[in-house]
């Protein structure tokens, strides 16, 4: 269960390779009053961050480059973290439960996707 | 008036004339006055199979129980004979009850005896075989002859001397001539000599006066009126009837039908060729009889690819359905068609479209499938390509969409909105003019030069001097490029308003450099000739996309210094 944001500021992590969309998520994020981990644009770096600090939640773009977000969502599962995937076109059939299960996220991204997900991170 | 015989020579008559009768094999008989057997000869006892006993004083009718009570026989001898004396080759037939049917020539000579009765001798010839011979004969030729008529092959008969003795209705229809103008003529001469064939000429002076026969000649010869016909000639020398009996067979359509055919042949082989790496036929139950080309695609050995043998060749994730499939089709007797992953001895898995097709007999029976295999893999990959680039560009289009989004939202917290206006198209054209650069490689890279000079193309209006750019050859990922023109753009415009470019005297110098080891590059941004620098006041959306940018896409980093003779920007990142 995520923190309520009045009580306490959200802290997300955001894993997108594109750092123009990452700053995007990272605005939308900072005016639902949350504040954001990273961004991160690889598995090394989001991995990295998830060493230092368990998030509150977590927003998971597919494709990062050459990998798949894969091993972070296991990480996510691991840490009891919620997360939601953000999918493009890509993301129709993926192999990984992980991912495949998680809720998703059509790009692009809105406030009033974020906004909803955030208030019940199960639906998605 | 001849002298009376004397006694001796009366006997010596009747002796003489006993030993021709009994000499001659011509039957002889000798009747009285009454019609009475006299006697007969031994020639005429053998051929009727009677006894001299039982013969001789019955009357001529009452031989053998009667057999002899011919009519023709007995108006011979009542109605003809006593007019005439003599009678020739009278022809009797008779069905004898022991020796059965028999034809019979009669000479009857009636000889008058002074103070006696008259005696008639009769001559019986038998002609029975004779006759059924010649009968035989005439059946002969006519079926000969109607055989001839019949023949669905024109026949020639010619005399000895070449000349027409007859043709049959094939012939005159063939050739289209009458036989008025072909009988009785040289066989060179027909139709105006359209007969004249060197090689018939050799055939019949040559070949059949030395061999009495020739046998399936070929001759081709254009004639005038009915064009160039292929014939098969066969001769025959009758011998006896001094004929020749020549046979011309028209193979000219049959020979155009099969030229035709093996043109056929050779163009759909020429074209299942070209469009194919394998063909293959099958039993009706689809088993495998083995094909060379198979073989020499996939490299399995001939015997390997029996039965269902060919399996192996393909694609193990592809085998289980391609064999429910051909099953299925076997079943049904359906079209087979799919497409599978097929083991190249040259190439290794090869993408293949298989298509079989049953061939049926006349009464609709598959009696074989007949397939071939096309590789298909130029096709695949480029189904697979643009399935990539479709869903490439539907992730770009929502990015972009994503990114417009984003400046518009963070070119917001400007004063007045013209002052977002310019800033908001100021960043979509310079994202926009590094699209097109990416998109001139197909997204795969931009010249680094290219991008700078475009991006900066706005600010060099009439100051071209202000702004120098030097670096070597470089080419960025398209993604990175998009990010940089960006960066480029906010350094650019922050020059333009607080920095290098405020001034008349300012300088930009944009730069690169690659290390010696060809994996590192370091760009600069200098300004100078400008007022001092300092740092912005807050962190905009411009200042974390210049401070991160290289960092968050290429995988280096970035530094800002805020000097007093300018902004200087020092990054580095990694190639390739």
């Amino acid at each position: 269960m995520i923190d309520s944001v009045n009580r306490r500021t959200l802290r997300v992590l955001v894993v997108e390779d594109e750092y123009l969309i990452a700053l995007e998520m990272e605005a939308l994020l900072e005016e639902l009053g949350c504040e954001v981990i990273g961004p991160a644009p690889s598995v090394k770096k989001a991995l990295a961050l998830l060493d230092l600090e368990r998030p509150g939640f977590a927003i998971l773009d597919v494709n990062l480059g050459n990998e798949r977000s894969t091993p972070v969502a296991q990480a996510l599962v691991e840490m009891n973290v919620p997360y939601v995937v953000a999918t493009g076109y890509e993301a129709k059939h993926l192999p990984e439960t992980v991912l495949r299960d998680a809720p998703r996220l059509r790009k692009p991204l809105t406030i009033h996707q974020l906004r909803r997900v955030l208030a019940d991170p199960e639906r998605g | 008036m001849d002298e009376p015989l004397t006694q001796e020579e009366a006997h010596e008559q009747r002796l003489f004339s006993d030993a021709i009768m009994r000499t001659m094999r011509q039957p002889l008989i000798v009747l009285n006055g009454d019609l009475r057997v006299v006697s007969a000869n031994r020639a005429f006892y053998a051929t009727f199979e009677v006894s001299e006993e039982e013969t001789e004083g019955v009357p001529i009718y009452a031989l053998g129980n009667n057999q002899w009570d011919i009519p023709e026989l007995k108006r011979l001898l009542e109605n003809i004979l006593p007019n005439d004396n003599e009678v020739s080759d009278y022809k009797v037939e008779h069905a004898f009850e022991q020796i059965g049917r028999r034809i019979m020539l009669l000479n009857a000579s009636r000889m008058e005896r002074p103070d006696r009765d008259d005696l008639v001798l009769l001559a019986i010839e038998d002609i029975t075989e004779r006759e059924d011979l010649h009968r035989e004969l005439v059946g002969q030729k006519e079926l000969a002859e109607k055989i001839i008529d019949a023949s669905r092959e024109a026949l020639l008969i010619l005399d000895a001397d070449l000349k027409v003795h007859a043709a049959n209705e094939t012939f005159y229809e063939f050739f289209q001539v009458e036989p008025s103008e072909t009988e009785g003529q040289m066989v060179y001469d027909l139709g105006n000599g359209q007969w004249d064939i060197p090689a018939l000429r050799v055939l019949l002076h040559n070949v059949l006066p030395n061999n009495n026969t020739f046998n399936d000649y070929e001759v081709d010869h254009e004639f005038k009126d009915i064009g160039r016909k292929t014939m098969i000639l066969n001769a025959r020398r009758v011998d006896h009837l001094q004929l020749i009996l020549l046979a011309i067979e028209d193979q000219t359509e049959a020979r155009r039908a099969a030229a035709a055919l093996r043109e056929s042949e050779e163009k759909f082989r020429v074209l299942v060729e070209s469009t194919s790496n394998a063909t293959w036929e099958t039993d009706p139950e689809g088993r495998s009889q083995g094909s060379a080309s198979w073989s020499n695609f996939t490299g399995q050995a001939p015997e390997d690819v029996r039965g269902e043998g060919w399996l192996e060749a393909i694609h193990p994730d592809d085998r289980n359905r391609t064999l429910r499939e051909w099953q299925q089709c076997i079943s049904r007797g359906d079209r087979f068609s799919m497409e599978y992953r097929l083991w190249s001895a040259e190439h290794g898995w090869r993408w293949s479209k298989c298509d079989a097709s049953p061939i049926h007999d006349e009464d609709g029976r598959i009696v074989k499938w007949v397939g071939m295999n096309a590789d298909i893999s130029a096709r695949k990959e480029a189904e697979e390509q643009r399935e990539l680039l479709l869903g490439e560009l539907n992730h770009r289009v929502k990015n972009i969409f994503a990114i417009i989004r984003s400046l518009a939202a963070r070119s917001n917290g400007h004063r007045s909105s013209e002052d977002f206006q310019k800033a908001f198209l100021g960043r979509l054209d310079a994202l926009t003019s590094a699209h097109s650069l990416a998109l001139e490689s197909d997204w795969r890279q931009v010249d680094l030069r290219r991008l700078v000079e475009q991006t900066m193309r706005p600010y060099l209006d009439g100051s071209s001097e202000s702004v120098e750019v030097d670096g070597p050859a470089l080419d960025l990922p398209a993604r990175p490029a998009l990010s940089l023109s960006l960066v480029l753009h906010e350094l650019a415009t922050n020059a333009l308003k607080h920095g290098a470019l405020s001034v008349p005297d300012g300088k930009v110098r944009v730069s690169w450099t690659i290390s010696e080891t060809g994996n590192i590059a370091h760009f600069t941004w200098r300004e100078s000739g400008g007022p001092s620098a300092s740092p912005p006041q807050r962190h905009g959306f411009g200042t974390k996309l210049v401070d991160r940018v290289f960092e968050y896409e290429l995988g280096g980093e970035c530094a800002v210094e805020y000097r007093s003779d300018g902004l200087h920007l020092d990054a580095s990142f990694s190639l390739g």
